[in-house]
C-alpha cells in the first residue's frame, strides 16, 4: 500500500515537472521567435536588421500607449537613415497608427555605418478597440511582424499601469 | 588528551576564521586589492542641432506609473514610481515655408502656421521617486532587473505626454503661438492677422499614407 501511494505520488510529480518544463519550453520558444533578429531590405536598397525587444502596455485615460522596444542595426559600410513613420502599427480591423515623434523620437532614425542602436523606442497612442486583437508592426516597406496574439487583451490596467511582454503571447 | 586536542583545533578554526573575515574588512575598506580606475573621460559632444522652435505652454503634471515586467519563464516583477515631469508644448518653425505667409491688402496677413507639437518631456528628479519594488515570492530565484526602474521612467514620460495631449497641451500652444505672433507683428503695423488652421500632428492615417 505504502509502495502504491509512492508510485502515485512520484507520477504526479513527474506529471508537475514535466508540464512546467514544457510551459517553459514554449515561453522560451515564444520569447525566441518573437526577438528573432529580421533583415529588412526595401525597394530603395537600403538594408538594415531589426530584433525586436519587447513590448509595454499601458492604460491612458482615453485607450492605451504601446511602447515597442527594438535593436536596429546597420551592416552596411554607409550611414542608413529610416523614418520613424515608417514604423507602424496595424490591428486587425486594418487601422494603421503611426509612432510618435517628439522629445528622444525624432522623425528620422539615423544609423551610422556598421553600428547598432541597443534600445530604440517606438511609442503609439492606442484606441481601446485596438488590443481587441492581433497587433501588427510595420519594419520594412513590406514586412510586417506580429507583435500581439488573436486574444483579445483582458488584463485590466489601472490609468498609469504597464505590463512588460517580451513575447507575442498576451 | 582529546579533550587537548579538540580544544586547540576548534580554537585554531576559530583563529584562522577571524583572520579571514579581518583581512576581507581590511581589503574592502582599502579597495579590496583591485586596480582603481578614474573615471573621468572627456566630454563628446554627440549631436549639435540647430532648432527654431517657438514653445509657448508648459504643463506640470504628476503620475503615478506602475510597471510590471512579466519574466520569460515564470514570474514578475514590479515597481511603483511617482512621477513629476514638465512637457513643454510649442510650434517648431523648422517646417514653416515662405509660402505659408500670404499678404493681403490693408496690411494683413494669412500665415498658415506648422501644427502644434509637444516639444520636449523630461522628468523632474527631485519631485520622482520610487515607491514601492517587488517581485512575485515564489520566484526568489530571479534577480531583480537592475533596468526596470529605467524602463518605468521611459513610460512614464510617454504616459505623461498622452495626459498631457488629453488635458489639451496641443489647443494651448496654439493659442499662445498665435497670440505672441500677433502682438508681435503688431508692434510692426500689421493690423489684421489671419490663421490658417494647421491639424495638430495625430497618429491615425489611412492605410495608404502609411506607406
Amino acid at each position: 500500500m505504502k509502495s502504491g501511494v509512492k508510485t502515485v505520488m512520484g507520477g504526479v510529480a513527474a506529471a508537475v515537472a514535466a508540464s512546467l518544463a514544457l510551459i517553459a519550453w514554449l515561453r522560451i520558444e515564444e520569447a525566441r521567435q518573437f526577438s528573432q533578429p529580421r533583415r529588412v531590405a526595401t525597394d530603395g536598397g537600403t538594408n538594415y536588421v531589426i530584433q525586436l525587444i519587447e513590448t509595454d502596455v499601458g492604460k491612458s485615460d482615453s485607450g492605451y500607449v504601446l511602447i515597442v522596444y527594438a535593436r536596429l542595426e546597420n551592416p552596411n559600410p554607409y550611414d542608413v537613415v529610416l523614418r520613424r513613420d515608417w514604423f507602424a502599427l496595424a490591428d486587425q480591423a486594418k487601422d494603421h497608427l503611426l509612432p510618435t515623434t517628439n522629445g528622444a523620437q525624432t522623425t528620422l532614425i539615423r544609423l551610422p555605418a556598421s553600428s547598432v542602436l541597443e534600445r530604440e523606442m517606438f511609442s503609439f497612442d492606442l484606441p481601446p478597440s485596438t488590443l481587441a486583437g492581433i497587433v501588427e508592426m510595420k519594419i520594412g516597406e513590406n514586412f510586417w511582424v506580429t507583435i500581439k496574439n488573436e486574444k483579445q487583451f483582458t488584463r485590466a490596467l489601472r490609468t498609469g499601469e504597464f505590463v512588460s511582454f517580451r513575447s507575442r503571447d498576451w | 588528551m582529546w579533550k587537548r586536542i579538540k580544544f586547540y583545533t576548534v580554537s585554531a578554526i576559530i583563529i584562522a576564521l577571524g583572520v579571514t573575515a579581518l583581512y576581507y574588512r581590511y581589503q574592502a575598506t582599502r579597495g579590496g586589492g583591485a586596480v582603481r580606475r578614474t573615471i573621468d573621460p572627456p566630454v563628446v559632444v554627440q549631436q549639435i542641432q540647430q532648432l527654431k522652435q517657438l514653445v509657448t505652454v508648459k504643463y506640470l503634471l504628476e503620475k503615478a506609473i506602475g510597471f510590471e515586467e512579466e519574466k520569460i519563464l515564470f514570474g514578475s516583477e514590479k515597481v511603483l514610481l511617482l512621477v513629476q515631469a514638465t512637457v513643454l508644448g510649442g510650434i517648431d518653425f523648422s517646417e514653416f515655408r515662405p509660402q505659408d505667409v500670404a499678404v493681403g491688402g490693408d496690411k494683413s496677413l494669412m500665415i498658415k502656421l506648422p501644427p502644434p507639437q509637444i516639444l520636449h518631456v523630461y522628468i523632474n528628479e527631485k519631485n520622482t521617486q520610487v515607491w514601492d519594488r517587488t517581485k512575485t515570492w515564489w520566484t526568489p530565484w530571479v534577480p531583480f532587473n537592475p533596468e526596470l526602474e529605467q524602463k518605468a521612467r521611459l513610460a512614464a514620460l510617454e504616459a505623461v505626454q498622452v495626459a498631457a495631449r488629453e488635458k489639451g497641451i496641443l489647443r494651448d500652444a496654439q493659442d499662445n503661438a498665435e497670440s505672441t505672433i500677433r502682438a508681435l507683428l503688431g508692434t510692426l503695423g500689421i493690423e489684421s492677422i489671419q490663421f490658417k488652421a494647421a491639424s495638430a500632428t495625430s497618429t491615425p492615417v489611412s492605410p495608404d499614407e502609411a506607406h
